[in-house]
């Protein structure tokens, strides 16, 4: 099943979309068409938010890093989601702003020192972020820092969260990026460094992770800057295809 | 009792600055910082005063960072807590330090109150085991609470209900499992928590 977060008859509600993708019902049995619905990012109030740096190999390699010896672990706020179909405000003062197309993790079972071969007992399912970096504010300290990874409006969350049942091997995935229809990133969740179940094992050998929180699994190879008014799609196989669109801040 | 997000922020402390001297400026991070290093304390994190913290087994020491924790309002000033931020003491601040700072319970937090008029100079004061091990003042910070908000505000919104922990002293004190701990400051209940050791697995 897919899950939708969305905003009808005056408040939020949770809602599985339609095997056509043409409406989505409600817990009260009604239901909305897909294209008069309000999209809210598929994020849990108050969830934690995990997100790696130099997850994928061929993404470090790029950067000039050597690919990590334990996860490149960094925390995100709320304030940065935004949902498909929604615009993420380039930054005025900086115009190395690129996209990255990440499969993230759903967390639906408390875990606390779970071993990587139990790890994916915990996952609820999987949905898909654009995890944007703006390179101009980069700083050694605690990097990626917040300025550069934790921006208003700068990570697309979405559409919908998807049953791990109906993903299956989250490590056998296509994700891909497009801006304006030309593919800038593509790979395979196959190459990550820490596959999910591992970082489950890691993140929760020293903290609990609660049903809701999710882990951003980093991106492969592809720097792409864009500018405004670019359309952005990142899709990741058997999860869906998130679309947004790049504004200016005010 | 937390609805928002708990940031905090690294090296805004003066002395803690200048004591690392030189080496801002070196491998492997090349200058001095530009920006708010900020963290994120996570929900799991959150404790209440009176609470037994459990350090786990391969912890054998926390460093006890005491602070005010500016909560955002949906209206009108802030209100403000009294705040431990506790953390496995760590030499580096190249990476995101997540498994020192965000085991379950290391973020207790006191009850809201207004702040003082003076909590730009507020001295804030630690006692571990009974006995008083530190004592600092916010004077010492490098960007005061109202700077902080400034400048973080050029990148990201905070909202209500978000706390903001306004820096941590470079010297703060370490404590142990068995260990009570109780901070105070002027116009504030006091914050008291004990560090209970894990039990054998």
């Amino acid at each position: 099943m897919k899950r939708v977060r969305l905003i009808h008859a005056g408040r939020e509600q949770w809602g599985v979309v339609s095997s056509d993708e043409q409406a989505i019902a409600l817990a009260d049995g009604s239901t909305v068409g897909w294209d008069a619905a309000t999209l809210l990012p598929p994020v849990t109030p108050g969830a934690t938010v995990f997100a790696l740096g130099l997850n994928y190999a061929d993404h470090s390699v790029e950067l000039g890093f050597k690919p990590p010896s334990q996860p490149l672990v960094f925390l995100k706020g709320p304030n940065g989601f935004v949902a498909h179909g929604g615009v993420s405000p380039k930054p005025r003062d900086a115009d190395q702003m690129h996209p990255e197309c990440e499969l993230v993790a759903v967390i639906g079972r408390t875990a606390r020192r779970v071993a990587a071969s139990e790890a994916l007992d915990h996952v609820a399912g999987y949905t898909i972020a654009c995890d944007y970096a703006v390179r101009e504010f980069l700083e050694n300290y605690y990097r990626p820092n917040l300025r550069v990874k934790n921006r208003d409006g700068l990570t697309p969350i979405g559409p919908w969260i998807v049953d791990a049942a109906d993903v299956g091997d989250p490590q056998a995935l296509a994700l891909s990026t497009t801006v304006n229809g030309t593919t800038v990133q593509s790979g395979s969740t196959g190459d990550m460094v820490f596959p999910v179940a591992e970082l489950i094992a890691y993140l929760s050998g020293f903290m609990t992770l609660s049903p809701g929180d999710m882990i951003l699994t980093g991106t492969p190879h592809g720097v792409h800057f864009v500018g405004e008014g670019d359309e952005v799609a990142c899709t990741v196989e058997r999860v869906g295809r998130l679309v947004h669109r790049v504004g200016l801040q005010a | 009792m937390i609805g928002g997000t708990a940031y905090g922020v690294a090296l805004n402390d003066r002395e803690q600055v200048a004591a690392l001297g030189d080496a801002l400026g070196e491998k492997p991070y090349g200058k001095p910082p530009v920006a708010p290093i900020l963290y994120i304390k996570p929900r799991n994190c959150f404790a209440a005063s009176g609470s037994a913290v459990t350090l786990p087994g391969d912890v054998a020491e926390v460093a006890v960072g005491a602070t005010i924790a500016i909560e955002r309002a949906l209206a009108g000033p802030p209100v403000a807590r009294l705040a431990i931020d506790l953390f496995v003491p760590h030499a580096s601040f190249y990476r995101p330090a997540i498994a020192e700072r965000c085991r379950d319970g290391f973020l207790p937090l006191g009850p809201a109150s207004a702040p003082p008029a003076d909590l730009a100079s507020i001295e804030i004061v630690t006692h571990i085991g009974g006995a008083e091990r530190h004592r600092w003042s916010l004077s010492r910070l490098v960007r005061d609470p109202a700077a902080l908000e400034r400048e973080i505000a050029t990148f990201m919104t905070l909202a209500p209900g978000d706390l903001l922990l306004c820096g941590i002293a470079g010297d703060a004190p370490t404590a142990r499992a068995g260990d009570t701990i109780e901070v105070t400051a002027e116009g504030f209940a006091p914050l008291a928590v004990s560090l209970v050791a894990e039990q054998a697995r």
